[in-house]
């Protein structure tokens, strides 16, 4: 019997609306403190809820793609806790009648976890003082002297998607968090940015004794849980539930009668432990209440929600995605795996090689995926992360590259590589160009090529002048001594040598194979002059 | 009185659109009206603020609105009636109260979608009316600013003795007395479980509660929101019908509110000898004095002699212990639904606020509830507290009853078209009397009579009636009538209570 953990996770993600949960209010909570206010956000009295559809259908995407049975009513709960960043001295939750339930969560190598439900909430606003150390930091000390609030997040609309506690490591805890925030990210439910608080994690750690291999018991069976709050980060994740699970496993060992104190603690970054939470927050009895200014939320009564169409509209998902990409553009999988971050990059891909098949029948088809995805993700990329620090790279990924070549742009150069009509060296060129748009409105790939007249060089004649010419320069006079006097390998390696030459004296225009028989015919003449 | 204060809201309607008076001039009448009772030596407090706020704003839309109806071109039925308003209804620059000293200093950033929709029918809108702190109390005696005081005994005022000093009712009381004093024509109040019926009933006027939903509840400050409307008091049932049909109707702001098709403009006269009025048997209750009893089956009979059929309605529909039961559900959701909504008020974004320096955030808000909140808030929320406490088992189980009489009361009524039962079950009390200990259970008993359509949603209204025992007893009879049908209850109520003035 060794001990082994059972973890479950709260996941707290703001959706990506326009507007708040229950007001005009634009959900923008990063704006300038307090601008972002109607009466409701701010408890006003007189003041009433006004539920928006967009948040209803960000939570309908949300629990599609985790497999969740939606329930077709569900009920807004208020639940009561004072707090000066809590206007109304309530949130408006979905508690006991939450609109999906019964989901799953897949992730890693084959791992799953259970979803108990996803309900919509508000979010509160922010006190200053109190985030520094975490929202639900001493309130003694802050209650000395003045605390900023800032009321712009307040009623910003919020998922809560709650777990079974069926996660058995604190790595797979993390793991799950984030093939849930990238599968999120990727249907544009939330941004998931941890560091703004976009996306939040609570977990709930219960330890209990079994062998390596036993499933988790029921609930009955697995010690008393400890909730730990507020976890912003994937390490804090990890820190926090190792640290849970270490703490309670000792506590276990060395008095295994006595069961494990059941209690909400918090989680310190400085000392990656977990501290007990004032008595008084964690047994705060919340009141639940029916919001009765909100009728029940009966979505087949509302005539401008289809769900169907909602959940056709939903793009490809990051697994089927990349088993797909490896299946039909027999991508590497890493490269792949790339190209899936985001749904605009999926699409920018089959957008590139359906035009670069378009337009050359004569193309190798093989390669074609391969090499638009090459030319996605090495050459593209780079020129996109090179313009912008890698703080703001994470939030393009979920609009897509922050770019003006299309993937049209890409499979034209994709098309003439096939054609043999420009070199790699070219295309790189073309899509730099593009990329970096020194022209007036938008030039095709067509014109960027004749303004540079891009073109290869595959005149026999020409490039055998063009060999002699570095062949006779004098410059690598030592190199072609080499070559005369060498044996075959030696003559190899010299002509490998040679032909990088020649083909940067050809800029890079020249098209491979005919500059290969050229160099050939230049130094065979040479050879030939010599002995003769 | 002043003789052109005679008029209820019909007859001023007519009087404007006739020319024989002006708004005008009755602004000045009931300006000088509501001097009087504000000002000593009545100091009947009926109003929050001693005069109207913005006089020379008031006195420049009479005379607009006379002059749109010496143009012919009224804005609205109610263009240029004096009409007043309770004050929690968001109505700035008055401080949106609530009659609480929590609320003294908020001054409403918007106005309540009622008073948008007077103020664009052109009602000329006079003052702020007192009334039990946030709706809790049936007197107005629950009220920062002091109680208001029963305008009836000054209007009629014994030979002998000085008047004595009645109770109005409430919570709705300032409203109430402003209408039977006129210091306006007509008052917009509140009804949770009969805040504008027990007032209307002890001030002699009218008071109406819609179907729960009909006028939109934005701008008016929560009690319990799944039992709170808009409510109206004016002299007559005709004229809270001229109300109504200005304010009615879905709006974008309240998601509880619901769409009333407007009826045609001339409805067919009531037909009576289709109608039938059931008198509830499980209403007949031991703490109903023999007069109001008397004061029913007058009623009843004066249906009858309108060609109504009229029938006792058995315990077999409506059982008097789910009308016993009843009340306390109401108290139950009442109270645990007011915890809720007054939670907000914790002094930090508005309103009052603690002085001294608190240790914590907890301290900080007992501190400024505890300083600001009246006593009988502070009991109902207490009370919210309890009931919501693990997962609010209580409030689910209030509202199981809730349901059942809900359920009850629809039967009733799919087997009549209305019900009639007395409004109160004993007269106002003397404020002034030592004897009388304002019982706080006992007032409850009176709610008993209102609460019932207000726990199922269903239209209300408090008819006027002269009690034969005297002219300190004025009584209200109130019909009931189907969810939505407020049109219908409105006609009936209004040929009843011509019927019943004629002495039928």
């Amino acid at each position: 019997m060794i001990a082994r953990c059972a973890i479950g996770l709260e996941v707290h993600a703001q959706l990506l609306t326009r507007n708040k949960l229950f007001t005009q209010s634009l959900n923008l909570p990063s704006s300038p403190p307090n601008t972002l206010l109607s009466p409701f956000d701010l408890a006003l009295p007189g003041s009433l809820p006004v539920l928006n559809l967009d948040c209803v259908e960000k939570a309908l995407v949300a629990a599609t793609v985790l497999k969740c049975r939606i329930n077709d009513t569900s009920r807004f709960e208020r639940k009561h806790y004072f707090y000066p960043d809590n206007p109304s001295g309530y949130q408006i939750t979905q508690n006991r009648w939450p609109i999906a339930s019964e989901g799953v969560l897949e992730f890693g190598d084959g791992q799953k976890s259970l979803i108990n439900r996803i309900q919509l909430e508000t979010d509160t606003g922010k006190s200053k003082r109190a985030e520094v150390h975490g929202f639900y930091d001493d309130v003694e000390e802050d209650a000395v002297g003045t605390v900023d609030l800032d009321f712009n997040r307040a009623g910003s609309p919020l998922i809560e998607i709650v777990f079974e506690p069926d996660i058995t490591s604190p790595s797979d805890a993390s793991l799950a968090v984030l093939s849930l925030r990238n599968l999120l990210r990727h249907v544009s439910v939330c941004d998931g940015k941890f560091e703004l608080g976009s996306i939040r994690c609570d977990l709930n750690v219960s330890v209990w004794h079994g062998t390596k291999d036993e499933d988790i018991p029921e609930i009955g069976g697995l010690g008393n849980r400890v909730e730990v709050k507020n976890l912003n980060s994937l390490k804090s994740i990890v820190s926090a539930a190792t640290y849970e699970f270490s703490r309670q496993s000792a506590l276990l060992s060395s008095s295994p009668s006595v069961p494990i104190t059941q209690e909400t603690r918090t989680f310190c970054k400085k000392t990656s432990r977990t501290v007990p939470m004032r008595k008084k927050e964690s047994t705060t009895d919340y009141r639940f209440l029916p919001d009765p200014d909100l009728p029940p939320l009966v979505l087949s009564s509302i005539p401008s929600l289809c769900i169907p169409t909602l959940q056709s509209n939903i793009p490809e998902l990051p697994s089927a995605a990349l088993s797909r990409l490896v299946e039909q553009y027999k991508l590497p999988k890493e490269v792949a795996s790339v190209i899936i971050s985001s749904p605009s990059y999926i699409s920018f891909l089959d957008t590139a090689v359906e035009t670069a098949e378009a337009r050359s029948k004569k193309g190798s088809r093989k390669s074609t995926g391969k090499l638009a995805a090459n030319l996605i993700t090495n050459v593209l990329f780079a020129l996109v992360k090179s313009n912008v620090d890698s703080g703001a790279e994470e939030s393009d990924s979920v609009v897509g590259p922050a770019t003006r070549v299309t993937g049209v742009d890409v499979g034209e150069v994709v098309g003439m590589l096939n054609e043999g009509v420009i070199t790699k060296k070219m295309g790189k060129d073309i899509i730099t160009l593009l990329h970096e748009g020194s022209y007036e409105g938008t030039m095709s790939v067509e014109e960027v090529v004749e303004e540079h007249g891009f073109k290869v060089e595959n005149d026999g004649g020409a490039l055998v002048e063009v060999c002699i010419g570095v062949i006779k320069s004098g410059d690598f006079d030592v190199q072609l001594e080499q070559y005369v006097k060498g044996d075959d390998k030696k003559r190899g390696k010299m002509e490998k040598f040679f032909f990088g030459k020649v083909m940067a004296a050809s800029r890079g225009m020249a098209d491979a194979e005919a500059l290969r028989e050229a160099l050939k015919e230049a130094l065979g003449k040479e050879l030939g002059g010599r002995i003769e | 009185m002043n003789p052109s204060l005679r008029h209820t809201l019909t007859t001023l309607r007519s009087s404007f659109k006739s020319k024989s008076t002006t708004p005008t001039a009755v602004l000045d009448n009931v300006l000088s009206q509501f001097y009087q009772s504000e000002s000593p030596p009545l100091n009947l407090n009926h109003f929050t603020h001693s005069s109207p706020i913005d006089l020379s704003k008031l006195k420049q839309l009479a005379s607009e609105s006379t002059s749109r109806y010496a143009a012919c071109a009224p804005l609205s039925s109610i263009d240029g009636v004096p009409i007043s308003i309770k004050a929690n209804i968001s109505f700035p620059p008055y401080p949106a109260s609530a009659s609480s000293k929590m609320l003294e200093p908020y001054i409403p950033p918007f106005s309540a979608d009622v008073v948008q929709a007077l103020k664009a029918g052109g009602a000329i809108l006079v003052g702020q009316t007192n009334m039990d702190e946030f709706g809790m109390g049936s007197a107005t005696t629950n009220s920062a600013m002091g109680p208001s005081i029963n305008p009836l005994p000054h209007l009629h005022p014994p030979a002998s003795s000085s008047p004595p000093n009645l109770t109005p009712g409430g919570s709705s009381g300032g409203s109430a007395s402003s209408v039977a004093w006129r210091s306006s024509f007509a008052s917009i109040g509140s009804d949770t479980g009969g805040s504008v019926r027990l007032p209307a009933a002890h001030t002699n006027t009218t008071g109406f509660k819609p179907t729960y939903g009909s006028i939109s509840r934005f701008g008016l400050i929560p009690y319990a929101s799944s039992l709170d409307t808009i409510g109206l008091i004016a002299p007559t049932p005709s004229d809270t019908k001229l109300l109504f049909d200005v304010l009615r109707g879905q709006s974008p702001n309240d998601p509880t509110s619901i769409e009333s098709s407007l009826p045609p403009s001339s409805p067919a006269p009531l037909d009576w000898s289709t109608i039938s009025v059931c008198l509830p048997s499980a209403y007949s209750v031991e703490e109903m004095p023999p007069s109001v009893l008397h004061i029913w089956n007058e009623t009843a009979e004066c249906l009858a002699s309108l060609g109504s059929r009229v029938d006792v309605l058995g315990d077999d529909v409506l059982s008097s212990s789910t009308v016993r039961t009843s009340l306390a559900a109401y108290y139950v959701i009442a109270c645990a639904e007011a915890s809720s909504n007054l939670s907000k008020y914790d002094g930090v974004r508005y309103g009052s606020r603690a002085r001294d320096e608190a240790v914590n955030y907890d301290e900080e808000y007992s501190r400024t509830r505890e300083e600001f909140f009246g006593p009988e808030v502070k009991r109902r929320i207490a009370c919210g507290d309890a009931v919501l406490a693990r997962e609010g088992s209580h409030y689910l189980k209030a509202n199981i009853l809730r349901n059942k009489l809900r359920d009850s009361l629809n039967t009733a009524l799919e087997q009549f078209d209305f019900i009639l039962i007395p409004t109160q079950t004993s007269p106002p009390f003397n404020l002034d009397d030592p004897d009388v200990k304002i019982d706080q259970n006992e007032m409850m008993s009176n709610d008993l009579m209102t609460v019932g359509s207000s726990l199922a949603g269903l239209p209300s209204i408090s008819i006027p009636v002269t009690s034969p025992s005297g002219p300190d007893f004025w009584v209200g009879m109130q019909l009931i009538g189907r969810h939505g049908d407020d049109d219908r209850l409105l006609q009936a109520a209004e040929s009843l209570y011509l019927k019943m003035a004629e002495g039928h």
